[in-house]
């Protein structure tokens, strides 16, 4: 679980830098530049979509997985 | 010598049950190993069902020792043997379930006034039938000593000292000792009143005889490999090294078959830590059969997750002698002509033991052939995909009109192609294989004639196709080792698919991977790339190079203990300064040095 | 930090490697005109500099990692934030690193294939390869090292042979005086690719003798800085100046010029090759210094367990960064540099380099021993 929050926290930071980036690159405004940030998703195919999806929720699995195995352990 | 055959038979029968035997009780162990780790809220069930599997052995002590006591109140250990003769061969008869081959021949000695009950028990066929009869029963016999009044103690002593004209002979106490070695075919010689009985090393019986090695050949070298029998494979390899530091050290694996393994090394060059790594991952072994050295790879690798063989195999003596100066640790197993050595680098697959008869000038340049060889068994019909689905342009003009041409008359993809002529080339080889030699012929006549050309005159396949198929049909086939040519085999068909998806990129990015994962491996804690990653520079002359025999200095580094010098300075031939008789002084000089 | 060791050669192969990476591809220090090759090196010199700033940071903490020791440094709270911009920038830089790749890829051959696929099969690699750790990788790059080099001598060998290397489109080297070229230095090369050399900040812990760090790292820049300097000179020489500056990778023009027997020609493999073998390296060891220092600051006990989500991140910044090749390669020459590589390669270091020097001193010889 932490490690996925250290993954968003990061994420989310690095997005505000991409977005400062294109706005201090000459964007209009700043709405602007974070429209432009979630661009490259808006134009995906279907099959891109789903493979996107499917590397996203890849990264549940460990975390998932070892939630399960805590549970299991504490429940005996 | 009929009688022989029938046992003969009778014994691979044997064999062949424990195989399907041991292959489903070790299935089943690995199951009941898994539950019990992905379950851990019932351990003890799963503690319950391995002790069941463990079974049979300690039932059996448990039933020697309930039956030792009820039967002799006296006994004080409850493995050991009983003093009444009967007692103990009634034992025995219950214990092999009168199985005919063990062979009970009771002997009277001691005169006729106080008659003393011997009996030698073997099983037939696994003893020398010769020593049994001549040294050991006639001797037995007709012994003048043995035919005086005598104590059981007093027997047995003479028996061991005087009459028993074989070389090794020891006395035995437990049951357990007594069943190991009458099982491997020493012979037992019991005395009514004595708690002990002795034991005749009449191993013998009929072995295949040594032959000329079947997979590793080699034009120039030995013409010996390895058979069967454990006891003849290391007599080999030590007529090759005369030397008191060729150590041996033996033990018994798997708890049904008891099979012989052991361990050599050559005490002062092998290192300690990698002995001792190998004695440890050996022992630790807990598996009910081990009936090919293949099992026993299987148990100690550092790695199972890998195509890459990471302990090498090989039924050549003059390859064992060679690796073992090099350090490395043979491990010997009984059944089998194939001998492991570790640890095993990767380079080590492509080189042969002719490499080190022949001049250096040619061995590299063979060297560099073999190391070619496998990258075109590796990337050959991926290059092919690739550049002919994605990367047109790279071809050559010339070039690229005819294969443009033919795959114009042809239906499909050139992946679908690729796939369809080498999974048929693997039905045919892996046919031509297992096949009786008459049989393999017409298969391959049959393969290579009928289907190859009738694909192409029919259509289905391209010519050119044919021929890259074909070309790494004969690569992998000319690999040095077969361990690495099989897995260069599975991983062709990852870089098809990863080349006919994304071109040369995918292909480049699956050899990066391999590269990487090759990188991570290690054999007995050895990085499995070295010496070439990480680098060490003075022994990457015995690589894809071989220097020349009079500049091999030191052994290997990562492998070799203390002692690593190989051969003194100034070893590299010169002729006589002049010529003539400074001939015969030059030879004298050296003589001095 | 995992239990690793790598020697000084693997450093130095490391360093040559990353070096090269995705520097030998785009036209590097156009601005310089035929100067371009004696910006580079005027650039690696200047990298040398502010390699001594980085190596006179390690030398007071030689066993630690600088996650670490900017705490002990600047205190708990700053250290903290510093080594949290430290990680964003690292990833930031892998990110645009891939981008680079994908968008060369779609260039020169994978017209039909999205991005993201082609990004995506990169990041997977270099993922693999994070998890299976330092030693791992710098065993690896000695081997692609091997490739690396055979690729680069067989290629200059075949230029040479193939005559198309015209000496004329070299001349004048300094046209315009020396003010261009010095400006391109200090506005580019200092920063891309030796700048960059800051990364190793995480790595040189590792090496198993540290007194020879400073003789590898500097070797290794001027090493590599010739080898990018003759890459330059050989486009400027092969192609000219004009085609060099419009051209998006002169170095694929430069090989696919040569033509040698009607048989060796359009040998976009070998480009292919090199940029993927250099572009991998400096992916994996910018994600590998991101999920290192993120562990380290995090205190994640597994840090093989924050490969795969970084690596999902880069992959996702590194199609979110621009909406455009243009925008891309205009960010990365005008903004990236400015607002990025000067702060953190050399203000920050250099601040911190500042602060440590006046503790220790004040600490006297009692600090020096540590």
């Amino acid at each position: 679980m932490k490690v996925i929050g250290i993954s968003f926290v990061l994420l989310l930071a690095l997005m505000g830098v991409a977005a400062a980036l294109d706005f201090f690159g000459g964007s209009p405004d700043l709405n602007a530049s974070i429209r432009n940030i979630f661009n490259p998703f808006l134009v995906m195919e279907t099959i891109e979509m789903v493979i996107f999806i499917f590397i996203v929720l890849c990264v549940f699995i460990p975390p998932v997985r070892q939630f399960f195995q805590k549970r299991n352990k504490s429940k005996q | 010598m009929q009688e022989n055959k029938n046992i003969s038979f009778g014994h691979n029968e044997f064999n062949i049950q424990g195989k399907v035997k041991g292959a489903m009780a070790s299935f089943f162990k690995r199951r009941k190993k898994s539950i019990q780790i992905s379950k851990n809220e019932e351990p003890g069930s799963g503690q319950e069902k391995k002790k069941e599997e463990t079974g049979p052995m300690q039932a059996g002590k448990s039933e020697e020792s309930s039956a030792g006591k009820s039967g002799e109140a006296s006994q004080k250990q409850p493995d050991a043997l009983y003093t009444s003769l009967a007692a103990n061969l009634d034992k025995i008869k219950r214990k092999t379930g009168n199985s005919p081959d063990v062979v009970i021949r009771p002997i009277k000695v001691g005169g006729a006034q106080a008659e003393l009950e011997t009996a030698v028990v073997y099983v037939k066929g696994l003893v020398d039938d010769q020593s049994i009869h001549d040294f050991l029963i006639e001797s037995l016999m007709n012994n003048a000593e043995l035919q005086k009044e005598l104590s059981p103690e007093k027997a047995m002593k003479t028996i061991k000292d005087d009459v028993v004209a074989i070389g090794g002979i020891k006395s035995v106490k437990k049951w357990d000792d007594l069943f190991a070695d009458l099982m491997s075919g020493n012979a037992l010689i019991l005395i009514d009143g004595s708690e002990e009985a002795l034991m005749a090393s009449t191993q013998g019986g009929q072995r295949r005889s040594v032959q000329e090695p079947t997979t590793n050949v080699a034009i120039r070298g030995s013409k010996e490999s390895f058979t069967e029998s454990l006891e003849t494979n290391q007599a080999m390899v030590r007529r090759i090294i005369n030397n008191p530091d060729l150590w041996v050290e033996s033990m018994n694996l798997g708890k049904m078959t008891k099979t012989s393994v052991s361990i050599m090394y050559i005490n002062g060059i092998a290192k300690k830590e990698i002995v001792d790594e190998v004695r440890t991952r050996l022992k630790q072994i807990d598996i009910d059969s081990i009936l090919e050295s293949g099992y026993i790879e299987q148990l100690i690798e550092d790695q199972t997750m890998t195509t890459f063989p990471t302990v090498y195999h090989t039924e050549r003596p003059d390859a064992v002698a060679g690796n073992l100066l090099e350090g490395r640790v043979a491990v010997f197993v009984n059944g089998t002509p194939f001998v492991l050595l570790a640890p095993a680098v990767f380079i080590q697959f492509f080189q042969s033991v002719e490499d080190y008869y022949a001049r250096f000038d040619i061995s590299t340049a063979i060297r560099f052939l073999r190391v070619l060889i496998f990258f075109i068994s590796l990337v050959g019909p991926a290059v092919y995909i690739a550049a002919t689905t994605f990367h047109q342009e790279m071809i050559p003009t010339a070039l690229a009109i005819i294969v443009a041409a033919q795959r114009e008359s042809s239906p499909f993809p050139a992946f679908v192609e690729a796939i369809i002529m080498e999974v048929t080339f693997e039905i045919l080889r892996e046919a031509g294989l297992r096949l009786p030699k008459a049989i393999g012929a017409t298969v391959s006549i049959v393969g290579g004639l009928v289907v190859g050309q009738a694909a192409v005159q029919a259509g289905i396949v391209s010519p050119a196709m044919l021929i890259v198929v074909a070309i790494t049909a004969i690569a992998s086939f000319a690999t040095p080792s077969y361990a690495i040519a099989i897995s260069a085999r599975l991983i062709r068909f990852l870089f098809m698919v990863s080349a006919a998806m994304f071109g040369f990129y995918g292909l480049i990015l699956a050899l990066i991977m391999l590269i990487v994962h090759l990188c991570s491996l290690r054999s007995f804690g050895i990085p499995y790339m070295s010496p070439l990653a990480p680098v060490i520079p003075s022994e990457l002359g015995d690589t894809i190079v071989r220097k020349p025999l009079w500049a091999f200095g030191k052994r290997p580094q990562l492998i070799a203990a203390e002692n690593r010098t190989r051969e003194g300075k100034n070893q590299k031939p010169k002729p006589p300064e002049s010529r003539g008789m400074k001939h015969y002084t030059r030879k004298e000089e050296k003589d001095e040095t | 930090m995992e239990k690793a060791r790598i020697s000084a050669f693997q450093l130095f192969i490391l360093i040559v490697l990353f070096e090269l990476g995705s520097a030998m591809i785009v036209p590097l220090a156009i601005e310089a005109k035929q100067g371009a090759w004696l910006a580079i090196l005027i650039g690696a010199a200047g990298g040398c500099g502010i390699f001594l700033i980085y190596y006179a940071l390690f030398r007071y903490y030689p066993d630690e990692s600088p996650v670490h020791f900017v705490r002990h440094i600047i205190g708990s709270v700053p250290g903290k934030i510093v080594a949290f911009l430290y990680i964003l920038y690292f990833l930031y830089l892998s990110a645009r690193v891939v981008r680079d790749f994908g968008e060369m890829l779609i260039t020169i051959a994978y017209v039909e294939t999205p991005l993201f696929v082609l990004n995506l099969l990169m990041v997977l690699l270099a993922v693999y390869t994070i998890r299976k750790g330092i030693e791992v990788l710098a065993r690896t790059g000695e081997l692609l090292f091997i490739v690396l080099a055979f690729l680069f001598l067989s290629a200059f060998l075949l230029i040479a042979a193939g005559g198309t290397l015209d000496y004329g489109n070299l001349k004048p080297v300094m046209g315009e005086g020396l003010a261009p070229i010095v400006k391109t230095a200090f506005t580019q090369t200092i920063y891309f690719p030796f700048g960059e050399i800051f990364a190793f900040m995480m790595i040189m812990p590792y090496v198993t003798d540290p007194k020879k760090v400073k003789r590898t790292g500097l070797l290794a820049i001027t090493a590599s800085g010739f080898v990018l300097a003759s890459i330059m000179a050989a486009n400027t020489g092969v192609l000219g100046v004009e085609l060099v500056n419009r051209s998006l990778f002169p170095l694929l023009a430069t090989i696919q010029s040569i033509e040698l027997a009607d048989f060796l020609e359009r040998l976009d493999v070998y480009f292919m090759l090199a940029a993927i073998i250099g572009g991998f390296v400096k992916i994996t060891l910018f994600l590998y210094v991101s999920v290192a220092a993120a562990a380290d600051l995090f205190k994640v006990k597994k840090p093989s367990q924050l490969a795969y989500p970084l690596g999902v991140v880069v992959l996702l910044l590194s199609i979110m960064i621009a909406g455009s090749l243009p925008e891309h390669i205009q960010e990365g020459i005008k903004l990236v540099p400015l607002y990025l590589h000067l702060p953190f390669q050399v203000i920050l270091p250099a601040l911190v380099l500042l602060v440590a020097f006046v503790r220790h001193k004040g600490r006297g010889k009692e600090g020096e021993a540590k």
